[in-house]
């Protein structure tokens, strides 16, 4: 018995010290990610340039102001969520012409590990009768990070950030949305730089018109595009979340000049895989790329974003294309005939 | 799969904790299972070539041990060594001397287009085929009995701790240890799991913090001249250093949470007083495996003076050889053995220079030029190991002698100046947390240092550690420097 009680109080003294310690570590841990979340150096906290987190709250790009435009939404015909091919390329006026209300979550770089989890939060609330998911290829080889810290800088903090935090398994978006969480808790405001640009435009409702012309065609190194597979995995996660869901499914490749898709020299192997996914789930899939669409430069901003021209016809093709699908047609009640633009 | 990454995060304590868990007769199964499943996580077919290497040797290690015949027993010696280094000519150096064939035919005009294979380097290839080669040839020496047991044996070929990377385990050394019982001891386990923080705070802190200045440098020649150059090569030297000994540091507290004892492999190299002693505290299992079984053999210092010195420059140019299949490191073996030779040259004129200068009456100082040249020495080496072709190592050679000292912290490639003056702020920290702990080690162990220490000041070191992982920790899944050998 004497043993016993020694044994207890040595396995309680050591839970004590596993507690004080690990208690010690995470107050340790905060207040070092306050302090360097606080100490800025050209406009970047310390804490930014010890993680490489460029990200800035309300920058030009928009996402800080779509979200709170999305928090004033309700139910909308179309949802767009991809990465900024989403808000570069799907323009809200065009239709709203066409008697469709639309809203549109991309955001810089989003790749589909952050796409679930925006979608978990947001799906319900919005409850869209047709999803229109965006992917650009390249953001198949990605991280997820750079999305993330955009996210976490013009977004509040919660539960679906937070596992968007765990599952790009890296630290460092631990840090970002800890300094985040802290700041909130803490009744930090997001005071927003409001950046502007003369070449992008934000548009209630979350499309970004980009106004410049791209003007030379040097695209960069070909190379191949690595497929991570976590990220595929995150892809055929969106495709069954949005099975369970009301609403109807469209996955696009947006278009881009030739010289861009060109680079990536497994392209066409990357969209047949895409195709081939969504052909076994029975989910409708287009690829602007794989035909000719919108080839002309004049149509792009830069070398991979339409500009606010290239999007308004971009935009009416995607609504001919809606009202050639009977299923699509049917449920957003569209009748067949040529989008006004 | 690498110590850096989240799976092994998931896979080591699960191990742990499964190893303790089941009988001492069945662990060495469990082992080996999870040794093959933390390589084959890297490239599964790769596994065929580690159980080729195992098997081949196991076998020739009993036919030498079934005979006294000298002939026969080296028979079966040449079959292992064949075997070894033949899986490592193939997948290693191959492309480089068919490139090298092709290049000498060109220079006498012969045009001929020499085969190149199309193969990945695998893994740990380098650490492995030593590994058993020194096994084969301990048993060929009599130094050690052939192990019967294959499964043991496979373990000692593969245990996961030092597949990849070393150290390089002498069979006499690790074998032995599979077959005693371990039991759960918790002051081991926390003295392995400091060791491990420490190894992952000089990869992940030091070491891939300083690859971003290094590489940006060393990846663009002619780009950076002066400053910039100078100090991407004094990076460089504490970037290999602390990759290389926090992947050992690792390796080590890992097979110590389990109860296995690996060999020190680093010993404060830096601190060295001349090279002889440099190759004592750095990668010191390879240096001894090259001691032991080519230095030694071929007559080591026994023999005359320019024998000797063919023996030195053997060694340290095979030993380049073995870091990689390129010149610039044949060229940084060839410099390490030529320094060894000038060293034995010039030692009755710095003798004499001492005397002249009196640096005999300042000891400490005299110990500091010794350890300050040293240095210097691995360092303009180490501009051969870096260097992408020996080209580049002449370009940044060049660059170094320019005056420029613009542009110093515009290599990390920060949004502004200043963060990059804060970037080269950090990675000048975590060096003086480095040179901290190296300069206690020269009186005593850090382990027994901090035991020495109260409590909270213990667990201060251990979370500011863990907390400067986490914060300023680089986590792009870098691999360590030495997996490519």
């Amino acid at each position: 018995m004497l043993n016993s009680s020694i044994f207890n109080s040595n396995r309680l003294a050591a839970i004590r010290k596993v507690v004080v310690f690990t208690a010690s570590l995470s107050a340790l841990y905060g207040a070092v990610i306050m302090g360097l979340s606080h100490a800025k150096v050209d406009g970047l906290s310390l804490l930014q340039i010890a993680t490489g987190n460029f990200a800035v709250t309300g920058d030009v790009r928009g996402t800080l102001q779509r979200f709170r435009d999305l928090e004033q939404v309700g139910q909308v015909d179309i949802l767009f969520v991809g990465s900024s091919h989403s808000y570069a390329s799907f323009d809200s006026r065009v239709f709203s012409e066409n008697g469709l209300t639309s809203f549109n979550m991309g955001t810089p770089s989003q790749t589909p590990l952050n796409t679930y989890y925006l979608l978990q939060r947001y799906l319900r609330g919005i409850n869209p009768k047709l999803v229109v998911y965006e992917i650009y290829h390249q953001n198949l080889a990605g991280d997820g990070l750079e999305s993330f810290y955009d996210l976490t800088a013009n977004l509040a903090p919660s539960t679906e950030l937070f596992s968007m935090a765990l599952a790009t398994r890296n630290p460092h978006a631990l840090n970002s949305f800890s300094a985040r969480l802290i700041e909130s808790l803490l009744g930090g405001g997001q005071q927003a730089l409001q950046l502007s640009s003369p070449h992008l435009t934000y548009m209630k409702g979350g499309f970004l018109a980009h106004n410049s012309q791209l003007e030379d065609t040097l695209f960069g190194e070909p190379k191949d595009i690595v497929i991570d597979e976590t990220q595929w995995e995150y892809v055929q996660d969106i495709l069954e979340l949005l099975r369970g869901s009301d609403a109807e499914l469209l996955v696009v490749i947006t278009p881009m000049p030739h010289g861009r898709v060109n680079t990536s020299t497994n392209y066409t192997e990357i969209s047949e895989a895409l195709a081939s996914l969504c052909a076994s789930e029975s989910i409708t899939f287009y690829d602007f790329n794989a035909t000719p669409t919108l080839t002309a430069t004049q149509y792009y901003a830069d070398y991979h974003h339409l500009n606010a021209r290239g999007a308004g016809l971009f935009s009416a093709m995607i609504i001919d294309s809606l009202r050639l699908n009977q299923a699509f047609a049917r449920r957003l009640s569209l009748v067949p005939e040529v989008a006004t633009r | 799969m690498l110590f850096n990454s989240f799976e092994f995060l998931i896979f080591f304590p699960l191990v742990v904790a499964f190893y303790f868990a089941i009988p001492h007769r069945f662990r060495w199964i469990f082992l080996l299972a999870a040794s093959y499943y933390f390589y084959m996580a890297w490239k599964p077919e790769y596994v065929l070539l580690i159980m080729a290497s195992t098997l081949i040797d196991y076998y020739a290690a009993l036919r030498m041990g079934a005979t006294q015949q000298k002939s026969k027993r080296k028979k079966y010696l040449i079959l292992s060594a064949v075997a070894n280094l033949g899986l490592l000519f193939s997948f290693k150096y191959f492309n480089f001397f068919s490139d090298a064939a092709r290049e000498i035919l060109a220079s006498a005009n012969i045009f001929y287009d020499t085969p190149a294979l199309d193969i990945l380097l695998p893994v740990g290839i380098s650490f492995y085929t030593f590994q058993t080669l020194s096994y084969t040839i301990d048993v060929y020496r009599g130094t050690r009995k052939p192990e019967r047991h294959l499964g043991i044996f496979a373990l000692y070929v593969s245990f996961f701790p030092q597949l990849v990377a070393g150290p390089i385990e002498r069979s006499t050394r690790l074998l032995p240890q599979f077959r005693q019982g371990k039991t759960f001891d918790i002051e081991r386990i926390l003295s392995g799991l400091r060791l491990m923080l420490w190894g992952f705070f000089k990869k992940l802190v030091i070491a891939d913090r300083l690859a971003v200045y290094v590489n940006q440098v060393y990846n663009n020649p002619g780009d950076y001249s002066g400053a910039p150059v100078i100090l991407a090569t004094y990076f460089f030297a504490f970037q290999i250093y602390c990759d290389f000994s926090g992947y050992s540091d690792i390796a080590i507290g890992a097979a110590r949470v389990m109860g296995y004892d690996l060999m020190e492999n680093f010993r404060r190299p830096y601190f060295a007083k001349s090279i002889g002693e440099f190759w004592k505290r750095w990668h010191i299992s390879l240096s001894t495996w090259f001691k032991d079984y080519l230095y030694i053999p071929l007559g080591g210092s026994r023999v005359g003076k320019w024998r000797w010195h063919y023996n030195l420059l053997i060694v340290f140019l095979l030993s380049g050889l073995w870091h990689g299949a390129n010149w610039t490191f044949l060229i940084w073996g060839g410099l390490h053995g030529s320094y060894l030779i000038l060293s034995h040259w010039t030692a009755g004129a710095r003798e004499r220079l001492c005397a002249l200068t009196g640096l005999r009456a300042s000891p400490r100082f005299h110990k500091f030029i010794k350890v300050f040249a040293t240095f210097h020495l691995t360092l303009l080496a180490w501009v051969f190991f870096r260097a992408n072709s020996v080209s580049d190592a002449f370009t940044h050679l060049n660059s170094m002698l320019s005056l420029n000292t613009n542009g110093l912290a515009e290599a990390f490639d920060k949004p502004s100046a200043a963060a990059g003056w804060i970037e080269l702020g950090i990675a000048s920290g975590a060096l003086a947390a480095l040179l901290m702990a190296h300069l206690i080690e020269r009186r005593q162990s850090i382990g027994v240092y901090l035991a020495q220490q109260p409590r909270w000041a213990r667990w201060a070191a251990y979370q500011a550690l863990i907390v400067g992982i986490l914060i300023f920790g680089v986590f792009s899944h870098a691999e360590f420097i030495y997996f490519q050998f």
